[in-house]
């Protein structure tokens, strides 16, 4: 039996496309490439999924799923690669995928004993997992959406990320 | 050459025809800001110009009122006029004048340009080229004009280039009368030396003591070569590390204190920027990668934590109560067995299992006491119940129960999700430190960055005081540019103090040298035994002697004129600051140059004189050349000056102005916006009678024509006015 967790880690997260230019490729340096000269562009992340676990966290402290809408993209890389970091000057932090799928277990309304039992399909357990995922992240997207028509610099400061998400941080 | 009258016609700011007579004196035009003064100073620079180039008929000469008046076809005329007299009281002329057309399309065209002479004799009155007059005649050549025109203080600095001043000293001095005699005596005494050296050759070829004299001669003469050259080089060096010193020494303590400045600015700027390196800002990627994104985690931990344990008590009791109900069933099986079989109502533990195994080692029924033989009905009855005893405490119970679960259950997700929740419950502390992490972080940055700003305030200031001191460079030079430079200008005093050493050691050597061949060469002469020998011998000797003299004579005649210049250099600086400190002049040469300072009577010189001092005194340097130029050109120019007082305190220029009125015999003609005072309640600037009455000398008044609209050049009017007093 495969575990849930591999099963769930082979999966991509999907996104409404137009975060594609006003947040994902605004914020990550994410058609590869060099990180040298990244934060001269004003990219704060390297790849794509790393804004894309930033809004998933932000939407879960949230506390609010919002479904998909319209066109979505979807990333190069499976969950299982999430936070296997390379660059120069990063720390890796796959550990964090552990936390996403702890959240997603906590809040996914499945049958575990009926997917123990077998009365419940795995792929279709999995496939919860991700849309609260998704979800999550969408929330996210449209608070950072919302944050940077009103002040359009905002995720441009330092302080800007943290200072968002420590916000509705319930510590 | 004394100007009488200057006519000027529609010359920019001057339309229509404007006429100022001038004494041989002192003479005023007085003008207030935009009035005209320039303009009038331009068009008599003008006037006298005799190069010929596209500014002499330039469209911007044309006065824009004029031109604004002219019907399109028609066409007026831009003229200056300037009468003066010569030293013979006879009426000379130059004229400059272009016409310019208003085209149908209203364009400007400049055609007819003339730049002619009149010579009056005798009542007629008939035209040359004006260059005759003022060049063949030497009315007013431009090498002169040069030194008698000056616009603003600026210009009268033209003493601090001592070519300049040796140039005018060449100009006016009889030094130059010496420079035929010099040429003589050069080639004489280089023609008597090669007649002398043929001769010589001739005579001593197979003389040892001539040919030995003739080859110490002939190193001395190397030795003597080299000293001159070295002189050459020490003199360049001393002048050129001169230059550069002299373009800053006024700011040395300005730059050294720069410098030093400087020098703590980069000091901190390193501390600056190994603060910045230490400063850890990157808030965003620590979200990531030191998981400061779980810093609100703790409630879902939680909330995952119960959930799995609840699932995994669920699925537990679920187990149970499965395995119960297998064990009921299999009881249930059991006790219909114990009936079928009598013997088997005994429970499995009875008798116990050590009992069990001494009977079947010992072959015998404890129990009934019988034998029981291996392989007999008994044997193989007690061996069977030991084995369901030791079944019953076997793990083979666990593998049963495994396969029950599996019975219930095809997968065991739950139990992964627990053992999960049990790995991050573990690292829940570090969650719960993050918030500790995240302020420490927050703080230690905080006081780097206040290091960091304090740093910069401090730049800040010292590039404020930097600048501040840099602005009020007292030698206007741009001092920051010499920053780089601090070390290379205290090699500059070094290189200038050996220069002078050296020089002051070639002044010595160079004569003693010459002496020497002379001797040696005086001694190779009486080896001469041919008459021509001798003779040449003689020549040369006596040429050499006679170029001294000359060279001795131009010297003595230099220095001389430098003396003179300077003492009446000097009764002009007396006369023109009467009641202030003067100081006193010195004009004298060194090592090539003529220099020019001011000192005091302890011999000490003042390095920064005021500005109206020094104006004062370059004024009275003028005067004096000009006034030795009378004795020298027999003739004598005047000297026009635009604005040349503007720095004076209130009073000085005037006190100025009268000395020059009553105590110089020489015309002055001055543009000058002294004597104007502002009437506050007018706002305009009007002439100050009552100070103007102590000055007796033809006085005008430019102003501008009222009514003038200030966007509109072509409503500007310069009006002159005779002003009697």
């Amino acid at each position: 039996m495969e575990s849930l967790y591999n099963l769930w880690a082979k999966r991509n997260a999907y996104y409404e496309e137009e975060f594609y230019d006003s947040i994902v490729d605004a914020f990550c340096q994410y058609t590869g490439g060099s990180s040298e000269g990244q934060v001269s562009k004003g990219k704060t992340f390297n790849a794509g999924y790393e804004i894309f676990i930033y809004v998933f966290f932000l939407g879960l402290y949230y506390g609010e799923r919002r479904p998909l809408n319209g066109k979505t993209k979807t990333f190069g890389q499976p969950v299982g690669m999430w936070g296997n970091v390379t660059q120069k000057g990063r720390k890796s932090y796959g550990k964090i995928r552990q936390y996403i799928f702890a959240a997603l277990v906590a809040k996914t309304d499945i049958d575990f004993i009926g997917l123990d039992k077998g009365d419940v399909q795995v792929e279709d357990a999995v496939s919860a997992l991700m849309q609260t995922m998704n979800e999550y992240a969408n929330t996210g997207f449209y608070l950072m959406k919302e944050k940077m028509q009103t002040i359009p610099d905002f995720f441009f400061s330092n302080q800007g990320f943290l200072n968002y998400i420590l916000k509705y941080c319930s510590q | 050459m004394v100007i009488k009258r200057i006519l000027i016609k529609n010359f920019r700011s001057y339309y229509g025809e404007k006429i100022f007579e001038f004494s041989t004196h002192l003479n005023l035009i007085l003008g207030s800001n935009g009035d005209g003064k320039t303009t009038f100073f331009d068009a008599v620079n003008w006037a006298f110009a005799t190069t010929e180039n596209d500014s002499m008929r330039s469209t911007t000469l044309v006065s824009a009122k004029m031109f604004s008046e002219l019907a399109p076809g028609s066409t007026g005329e831009v003229k200056v006029s300037i009468d003066m007299v010569n030293k013979d009281n006879q009426s000379r002329c130059v004229e400059k004048s272009f016409s310019v057309t208003k085209e149908l399309d209203g364009r400007m065209h400049i055609d007819n340009y003339s730049f002619v002479g009149y010579i009056t004799t005798s009542g007629s009155r008939r035209s040359v080229p004006a260059r005759d007059i003022l060049e063949k005649e030497g009315l007013f050549p431009a090498v002169i004009k040069k030194y008698c025109l000056f616009k603003g203080e600026s210009e009268l600095n033209v003493f601090n280039n001592k070519s300049t001043l040796k140039e005018l000293i060449n100009l006016y001095s009889d030094v130059k009368d010496f420079d035929p005699f010099k040429d003589f005596t050069a080639s004489a005494v280089e023609n008597a030396s090669k007649a002398k050296i043929a001769a010589e050759k001739k005579q001593n070829t197979n003389n040892d003591a001539a040919a030995r004299l003739g080859a110490q001669i002939e190193t001395q003469k190397t030795l003597l070569q080299s000293m001159i050259e070295r002189e050459k080089e020490c003199k360049i060096t001393y002048d050129t590390t001169e230059d550069k010193i002299k373009a800053i020494e006024s700011d040395l303590d300005t730059i050294e204190l720069v410098n030093n400045i400087q020098g703590e600015i980069n000091v901190l700027s390193s501390e600056r920027d190994n603060l910045s390196a230490s400063l850890d800002e990157q808030y965003s990627i620590k979200l990531l990668d030191d998981l400061w994104i779980l810093y609100g985690f703790q409630p879902i931990l939680e909330e995952y934590s119960k959930k799995t344990a609840a699932l995994s008590q669920e699925r537990q009791k679920l187990l149970n109560k499965h395995l119960t109900e297998q064990a009921k069933r299999a009881a249930k099986v059991e006790v219909q067995k114990e009936l079928e079989d009598e013997l088997e109502k005994l429970p499995w533990f009875i008798p116990n299992i050590e009992t069990m195994k001494q009977m079947v080692e010992a072959h015998r029924c404890k129990v009934c006491n019988t034998p029981a033989p291996e392989g007999s009905d008994a044997y193989v009855f007690m061996k069977k119940r030991l084995d369901e005893a030791l079944a019953h405490l076997n793990p083979e119970v666990t593998t049963k129960e495994e396969e029950t679960e599996q019975e219930l259950f095809e997968n065991n997700y739950i139990d992964e999700i627990y053992k999960m929740s049990i790995s991050l419950y573990d690292y829940g502390d570090n969650i719960a430190q993050l918030g500790k992490t995240i302020k420490e972080k927050f703080s230690d940055n905080a006081e780097i960055q206040s290091a960091i700003n304090e740093r910069l305030e401090k730049i800040q200031l010292m590039q404020n005081k930097i600048a501040e001191i840099v602005a009020q460079s007292a030698s206007g030079e741009d001092v920051s540019a010499y920053l780089s430079l601090w070390t290379n200008i205290k090699n500059w005093y070094k290189n200038k103090e050996d220069a002078a050493l050296d020089l002051k050691d070639l002044a010595k050597q160079i004569p003693e040298k010459k002496r020497e061949i002379e001797e040696l060469e005086e001694k190779y002469n009486k080896t001469m035994t041919s008459v021509q020998g001798k003779i040449y011998a003689r020549l040369y000797t006596f040429f050499n002697i006679l170029n001294r003299s000359i060279e001795r004579a131009e010297a003595s005649s230099f220095n001389d004129f430098l003396n003179r210049l300077q003492d009446e250099a000097n009764k002009y600086l007396a006369l023109l600051n009467v009641d202030d400190f003067t100081g006193e002049i010195h004009i004298f040469s060194e090592s090539g140059n003529v220099k020019l300072y001011l000192f005091d009577n302890n011999n000490k010189r003042i390095e920064r004189p005021n500005t109206s001092l020094e104006t004062t005194m370059h004024i009275s340097v003028l005067l004096a050349i000009s006034e030795l130029t009378k004795e020298n050109r027999d003739n004598e120019y005047p000297l026009i000056f635009d604005a040349p007082t503007s720095t004076f305190d209130e009073g000085k220029d005037r006190n100025f102005y009268e000395c020059l009125n009553s105590r110089v015999d020489k015309q002055c003609i001055v543009v000058t916006k002294s004597y104007l005072t502002r009437n506050d309640d007018t706002g305009t600037f009007e002439v100050n009678e009552k100070e103007l009455a102590g000055i007796k000398c033809p006085v005008y008044r430019i102003s501008k024509r009222e009514g003038f609209n200030k966007k509109d050049l072509s409503t500007i009017e310069t009006i002159v006015t005779p002003y009697s007093n």
